[in-house]
């Protein structure tokens, strides 16, 4: 069997320890939550998410319009 | 800078020797065993409350003596310093690690380290920008009018003497105690530095409130949320009261936690009665936070019986200490006024002909912008986010984040302990909501709300990716956006705070009394007496009487027949000079014009050896209002 090739060999130690802390801040936000032994954590419906996100997003946009004096 | 150096080493004595009177009680009360934030954070907020309990005590006795409190201070100073070191020898002797916080059982994964690491550092910058802010002498009305006020009066007459010219003289007067311990080591700015203080130990109150319940890694970002709320970081640049009622509140709930639900030590009681008295020592609306409290209680109580038994004798031990530490306010104002909990309750307390009762409604209406009726309640959440200037002003604000985020515990999982921190919260802000409506008065909610906002966060991690990270940049937004803010309003106070510019510049420039009390200083010594229109009152060294109040007692100007009796009805009344501060637009603070309408009166009389005109200039202040100031020394 031939190994995978290691693609952070021919870049630098700084070099690649950024990026691979890049892609784990990225993974962390972006991948489902791995919530380690918790056994009830069942995911959200999309819909009750996108709605919590509308929400709140309306909510905060709202709430600097009034601060930035948009709305009275 | 020296000056600067020297404040904050009054709040390091001040620091180390409550925590030097504190470290004992935990100890013996057998709770000491904790990690070293836990042991820190009750350490200090007893000794707080211990040293404050111990100033007034020598106040009603007549012995506020600057020499003595300082004496008291090195020496507790050292105690504290002792203790510490105390505590390392024996750890290093017996070779034990240092205590770490209860072990991570919660099922759910800690914030990722860069989340922690950003909200922990928007923390700390809000935490900076509100000490630029508490390192320039204050100019906030309230402090100058009797938060600072009274402390130095208490300090120049050596005692804590009633002022019947003052409503506030008779409040529970806890916190000031604290700034007269201030005063005394150094000066204002030492006093505004103890409120910054106070906000740091009530975001890391939080810390310990949340720990139980949503476990100490997630615990951190809720007290980063709570130094982030405007509202707080905003007092943490003046010297009032309201976070130090909001600490006690938080820690009384945080060691009613750990005795009621966790069961732990019944020594846990003990610590609730003396957050609890230290609540009840700084403001009245402690009441309303027991009746919040023990809404829930009542409701453990009827629920099990195996906690029936250990509740009531937990309510016993608290009411007992908290009593030992706040009664004496209460007793006070109760001989004074003949109310314990003057101005409130005038109805219930004041005579039928008092005329109490009409100047001190307990529930004006223009304190309850919202009314009262269920349609405004249902919606009182919306409006006092989006329009805290109806609700006490922007600066006292609680945010939006709270708003934005609560609703998502319709979604979240039962959280165990987490239903009693809002049973409490909700009771609160009922009554809030009923009594008087001001956002400000809301702060107690803020870290029992902030546990419930990071336990929403935790469950966002259930969400599937896109909104997940939608909602993370909202409030990810929220919080830059406080942070900011936080840094921004305190931009003009960095060059006095770095001391690139003298206190006394700074002061000309901030703080409309200022100068007038400059040349107060230069001209009458600390025994003379100013009757003045404007209520900011700290920077004049000798006695101050606001002329409102004054009029209210004795109503002086019916007695004044004669425009030529005016200064000698004055001078007989003990007053050495008056400070005048007219209006001269229509906005800000609209101050009665009866002082100065009397003193032009005698002055057009030609009257120069009754009265003389010592300094005259306009100042905008910050409330828009445009007035100008007269000093005039009355000379017969």
């Amino acid at each position: 069997m031939i190994a995978p090739i290691d693609k952070s060999v021919g870049e630098t130690g700084g070099k690649a320890r950024t990026l691979h802390n890049a892609r784990r801040v990225a993974a962390s936000v972006l991948l489902s939550a791995k919530i380690s032994n918790d056994r009830t954590a069942r995911p959200i419906s999309t819909w009750c998410a996108w709605l919590f996100a509308a929400w709140a997003a309306v909510v905060t946009t709202t709430y600097f319009a009034y601060m930035l004096g948009i709305v009275d | 800078m020296l000056a600067q150096l020297l404040s904050l080493l009054a709040i390091l004595v001040i620091t180390l020797a409550a925590y030097g009177l504190g470290r004992p009680v935990l100890r013996g009360l057998n709770v000491a065993g904790e990690d070293h934030l836990t042991n820190g954070v009750w350490s200090v907020a007893v000794g707080l409350v211990l040293g404050g309990t111990l100033l007034a005590m020598l106040g009603l006795v007549g012995l506020l003596d600057r020499t003595l409190i300082g004496v008291l201070s090195i020496l507790g100073c050292l105690w504290g310093i002792g203790q510490i070191v105390h505590q390392r020898m024996l750890a290093t002797l017996a070779g034990k690690p240092a205590p770490e916080p209860q072990p991570q059982t919660a099922p759910w994964a800690p914030p990722a380290r860069w989340i922690r690491r950003t909200v922990l550092i928007l923390a700390f910058a809000a935490c900076g920008g509100s000490l630029i802010g508490a390192l320039a002498p204050t100019t906030a009305g309230d402090a100058l009018c009797y938060h600072l006020e009274l402390p130095k009066t208490f300090l120049a007459d050596h005692a804590i003497r009633f002022t019947p010219d003052s409503d506030n003289s008779t409040f529970p007067l806890l916190a000031e105690m604290w700034y007269t311990w201030a005063l005394a080591l150094d000066g204002p700015v030492a006093a505004g530095l103890i409120h910054w203080e106070l906000g740091v130990l009530l975001g890391l109150a939080t810390v310990l409130l949340a720990t139980p319940i949503v476990s100490r890694p997630w615990a951190w970002l809720a007290g980063a949320v709570v130094v982030l709320v405007p509202g707080v970081s905003n007092q943490m640049t003046a010297p009032m009261n309201d976070l130090a009622f909001a600490l006690m509140t938080t820690l009384s709930v945080a060691a009613w936690w750990r005795a009621v639900v966790a069961e732990e030590s019944r020594g846990w009681f003990v610590l609730v009665g003396i957050a609890g008295g230290g609540a009840l020592a700084t403001k009245y609306l402690a009441l309303v936070f027991a009746l919040a409290v023990a809404v829930p209680t009542l409701w453990l109580v009827w629920r099990g019986r195996p906690r029936r038994r250990l509740v009531l004798q937990g309510v016993a031990v608290v009411s007992i200490v908290a009593v030992s530490f706040a009664g004496l306010w209460y007793v006070r104002a109760a001989r004074h006024r003949g109310n314990p909990v003057y101005p409130f309750l005038s109805e219930v307390f004041a005579a039928s002909d008092s005329p109490d009762r009409k100047i001190h409604e307990t529930l004006p209406e223009s304190k309850s912008p919202l009314g009262r009726n269920p349609v405004t309640m249902a919606t009182a959440p919306w409006q006092v986010t989006m329009q805290p200037d109806r609700f006490g002003g922007r600066g006292h604000q609680l945010g939006v984040l709270f708003l934005a985020a609560l609703p998502g515990l319709a979604f979240a999982r039962r959280l165990r302990g987490l239903g009693i921190l809002l049973a409490v919260s909700v009771v609160y802000a009922t009554i809030w909501y009923l009594l008087r409506q001001n956002v400000r008065f809301l702060l107690p909610v803020v870290p029992m709300l902030s546990v419930a906002v990071v336990w929403v966060w935790i469950e966002v991690g259930r969400f599937p990716p896109l909104p997940r990270v939608v909602v993370g940049c909202l409030f990810g937004g929220v919080l830059v956006a406080f942070s900011i803010v936080a840094l921004a309003r305190c931009r003009d106070q960095l060059p006095v705070a770095l001391a690139f510019e003298s206190r006394d510049d700074y002061l000309s420039r901030s703080e409309p009394t200022w100068r007038a009390a400059r040349l107060s200083n230069l001209i009458f010594g600390p025994k003379d007496h100013l009757l003045t229109q404007d209520y900011r009152a700290f920077y004049f060294d000798c006695r101050v009487t606001r002329e409102s109040l004054y009029r209210r007692r004795v109503a002086y100007d019916r007695s004044v027949t004669d425009p030529r009796d005016f200064s000698r009805t004055l001078t007989e009344a003990g007053f050495t000079h008056v400070l005048l501060a007219e209006n001269l637009n229509d906005q800000g603070i609209q101050y009665d014009p009866t002082l100065s309408r009397l003193t032009d009166a005698q002055l057009r009389e030609n009257e120069a050896d009754s009265m003389l005109q010592l300094g005259e200039y306009q100042f905008p202040d910050a409330d828009g209002g445009l007035r100008r100031y007269r000093l005039v020394m009355l000379l017969r």
